[in-house]
C-alpha cells in the first residue's frame, strides 16, 4: 500500500536523486564548503515551505530554516543513509523545530498584553501583511490547513507537499505507519469539506 | 462494483491508501465510469490546492541565499592535507634530487658523496698501545696516534649521537 507511486505529488525535477545527495554529503564531510552550499540550495526552499505550511508565519519559517540547516550541517556526519533518505532526516529536524516554535508561542506569558482586551494571536493565521499579498484561494487554503490540529496538519503537509510515503511520514513523526494513514484520512476529509467551494472537477 | 462503492473508495484511492488488489479493481472501474473519475479528480484537487499554496509561499532565491546559516569550519584531515601538500612535496623531492645529482658533478658544491679512493680521516680510540699496532702494520708509527688512514673509504656521515670508541682496530689502507 505504501509503495503506490505518488502521481505528480512533487515537482520531480527539483527532487535530487539519492545518489547525487550522497555524493554531495561525501564532499561536505571531506571539507568542501561549496558542497554545503549546494546541499542548502537543493533543500532550503523545500524546508522553508514545509515550515511555512505548518506555522504560517514568515519569520518563524525563516528561523526554522536557519536552525534546521545549522543543526544538519553540524550533525551531518551522523546521518545514516541506511536508516532513511536525507530528505526524511532533514524533515525530521525541521518538524522538531516547528514543534518547538509552536510550543513557545502557547506558553503562558506574563507580559502586559494579557490585560489588553484582545484575543491572543493565532499562530497558524497569516500575518496581516502576508494576507494582503495572498490570493483569495491561498487564504482559503491556509485557513483550512490552519484549522487542522497540529498532528493532522503535519501528516497532511508531509504527504501533500512533501510527497512522502506513509512509512516515511511515520519515520519523520515517530509514529506507526497505520497511524500516519489514519491521520491522513481524517485530515483529507476535513480539508475536503472546508475547501468544497474551491474543489471543482477538471474537465 | 457500484458507483457508491467507488465514491467511498475515491478518497482512499487518491491518497494511495488502497491495497494493491483493490486499487487495480478501482482503476479498472474508473476506465469505464466518468462519474467516478470526476469523484477521484475532486479528491486529488485537495492535494493540488495545498501544493500550489505551498509552492508560491517560498522565499525568493536571493532571500533564501541570505538565510543560509554559517558554514561549518574546515577541518583539515591528514588525507586532505596530504592531497593539498602533494604538489609541494613533489617539488621539494625534485629539488632535493636535483641537488644530490648536481653535487656529484659540481666541483664547488659540497661533497655529499666522497669518491672512491679519496683519503678520509677518522679518529679512533683504542686501548692497544701504538707500538703494538705499528708492529702489526696497522698504523704508521710516525703518524699522530690520533690519525689513521681508513680503508675502504667511507662517506663522512653526520653522527646521530656521541662518538663511540671503536671496538676493533682499523685496518691500514693502501694509498
Amino acid at each position: 500500500m505504501s509503495d503506490q507511486p505518488l502521481l505528480t505529488w512533487t515537482e520531480a525535477k527539483t527532487v535530487p536523486a539519492e545518489d547525487e545527495i550522497s555524493s554531495v554529503i561525501g564532499r561536505c564531510l571531506s571539507g568542501d564548503q561549496h558542497a554545503y552550499i549546494e546541499l542548502y540550495e537543493l533543500h532550503g526552499g523545500m524546508i522553508y515551505r514545509l515550515a511555512f505550511s505548518l506555522l504560517q508565519d514568515t519569520q518563524d519559517a525563516e528561523e526554522v530554516l536557519q536552525d534546521s540547516f545549522e543543526y544538519a550541517f553540524r550533525r551531518l556526519a551522523h546521518f545514516d543513509p541506511r536508516k532513511s533518505a536525507f530528505k526524511t532526516w532533514l524533515y525530521r529536524i525541521a518538524i522538531s523545530r516547528c514543534r518547538n516554535k509552536r510550543r513557545r508561542k502557547w506558553l503562558p506569558s506574563f507580559s502586559l498584553t494579557q490585560f489588553e482586551d484582545r484575543e491572543p494571536r493565532d499562530p497558524t493565521a497569516p500575518q496581516p501583511e502576508e494576507r494582503a499579498e495572498m490570493s483569495e484561494q491561498q487564504r482559503a487554503v491556509w485557513q483550512a490547513v490552519g484549522e487542522l490540529s497540529p498532528k493532522l496538519r503535519e501528516v497532511a503537509i508531509l504527504r501533500y507537499y512533501g510527497g512522502l510515503q506513509y512509512g516515511e511520514i511515520g519515520q519523520v513523526l515517530d509514529i506507526p505507519t497505520k497511524t500516519a494513514e489514519s491521520r491522513m484520512r481524517l485530515a483529507h476529509k476535513a480539508l475536503r469539506e472546508r475547501l468544497a467551494a474551491l474543489i471543482e472537477p477538471e474537465s | 462494483m457500484d458507483s457508491e462503492h467507488i465514491l467511498t473508495l475515491a478518497a482512499d484511492y487518491s491518497l494511495g491508501l488502497l491495497p494493491s488488489e483493490e486499487r487495480r479493481r478501482v482503476e479498472t472501474h474508473l476506465r469505464r465510469c466518468p462519474a467516478c473519475r470526476i469523484a477521484v479528480e475532486r479528491e486529488r484537487r485537495v492535494a493540488l490546492l495545498i501544493r500550489e499554496a505551498a509552492r508560491v509561499s517560498g522565499p525568493s532565491p536571493g532571500r533564501l541565499a541570505a538565510l543560509r546559516p554559517p558554514l561549518p569550519p574546515v577541518r583539515y584531515s591528514p588525507a586532505r592535507l596530504s592531497r593539498q601538500l602533494a604538489p609541494v612535496t613533489l617539488l621539494v623531492v625534485f629539488l632535493a634530487l636535483g641537488l644530490l645529482f648536481g653535487s656529484a658533478r659540481s666541483p664547488f658544491a659540497p661533497a655529499l658523496f666522497a669518491a672512491t679512493g679519496a683519503p678520509t680521516v677518522t679518529a679512533t680510540y683504542t686501548q692497544t698501545p701504538t707500538a703494538t699496532l705499528a708492529a702489526a702494520g696497522v698504523i704508521n708509527k710516525a703518524a699522530s696516534p690520533a690519525t689513521t688512514v681508513a680503508a675502504p673509504a667511507r662517506p663522512i656521515m653526520p653522527s646521530p649521537g656521541p662518538a663511540r670508541p671503536a671496538a676493533t682496530p682499523v685496518a691500514a689502507a693502501s694509498p
